[in-house]
């Protein structure tokens, strides 16, 4: 958990680490699973802090889920309110559109990392946080301010449900 | 009046029980004791389990709350389960309400402070944090329903 408030403080810090600069790809390798793990572990943790702060009960399906994610969770913690967009026929994928990302606010990619996904801590966030309300989540960057696009867009996708297991041995 | 309470915390994959109690009268606590061992806490995990799954499909319309409840001769065991799957149990007398709202204000006033907020704390493992247990014992201790018998 001290790595993940470090992370945390890290996304606050413009991206200068000239040490890990030189590892190239390899590090960029890390920095994902680096940012994803830390962000599922701050998720984990952020969503009994949003239900205990929030007394939103149980979504019936995805797109309250979507809703309460855009216009709740967002708004208490980021204090942005994305846009529900782009939902899949079959209403299990959809867009969440922002157009100032609060993390990547003063941020400036350097000239060697300009491909990096800046946000994708924000990916692991939720993905920890729905997979605690028993939704296995796809999450990933569509469009990045930091890549030049005009807004940060994040897709998730509803792969399945978890269901709650005896655990072993108990039958 | 006498009044037993017994708090219990779990996840609902992993049987890491957290147990702390406290008994109001002291020749009951012998037989809490032996009451309260892991055996029997795995036993409560899976009556819970049955019982929750068994009231969903009985119900006519879809459950709201679900299982509340239920009471015997000698004591009540209240409920309450959050969406992530902490399970909050309480025994009481049989006197005592619906404590639905002073279980949810257990979890988001002590839980979540002191164990989703504590980095030393990890989720998945029994709670050895000893503020946690000094605040849920003030917490029980401060409720309007908890007398203590006095001998």
């Amino acid at each position: 958990m001290l790595r993940t408030e470090s992370t945390k403080i890290n996304l606050m810090r413009p991206l200068g680490q000239p040490a890990l600069a030189c590892a190239g790809y390899r590090w960029r390798e890390n920095y994902y699973s680096h940012q994803r793990r830390g962000g599922y572990n701050i998720g984990v943790r952020i969503i009994e802090d949003f239900l205990a702060r929030t007394n939103v009960g149980r979504c019936h399906d995805f797109r309250e889920t979507a809703d309460v994610i855009s216009k709740n969770a967002f708004k208490l913690y980021l204090g942005v309110t994305p846009t529900v967009t782009n939902w899949s026929p079959a209403g299990d994928e959809f867009s969440l559109q922002l157009d100032s990302n609060p993390l990547a606010e003063f941020v400036e990619l350097p000239d060697n990392h300009t491909g990096l996904s800046y946000s994708s801590l924000l990916c692991g966030v939720l993905r920890g946080a729905l997979e605690m309300v028993q939704m296995a989540v796809d999450v990933r960057i569509v469009q990045d301010t930091l890549q030049g696009d005009l807004q940060t867009e994040l897709r998730l996708r509803f792969l399945r449900r978890i269901e709650e297991s005896m655990p072993a041995g108990e039958e | 009046m006498v009044t037993l309470v017994c708090c219990v915390m779990f996840k609902h994959i992993y049987v890491y029980i957290y147990i702390y109690f406290f008994v109001v009268v002291v020749e009951v606590l012998m037989f809490y004791l032996s009451f309260l061992s892991l055996q029997e806490f795995k036993l409560m995990y899976g009556m819970l389990f049955s019982l929750k799954s068994f009231i969903k499909k009985l119900s006519p319309t879809d459950v709201k709350e679900g299982f509340l409840s239920y009471q015997t001769s000698k004591y009540k065991l209240h409920y309450y389960e959050t969406p992530t799957g902490i399970k909050i149990v309480m025994n009481t007398d049989i006197a005592v309400g619906n404590v639905r709202d002073v279980l949810q204000r257990a979890y988001s006033t002590i839980y979540v402070d002191f164990v989703v907020r504590n980095p030393l704390c990890s989720l998945d493992e029994p709670i050895q944090s000893e503020l946690f247990k000094q605040k849920i014992d003030a917490f029980v201790r401060g409720l309007p329903f908890f007398s203590a018998r006095v001998t």
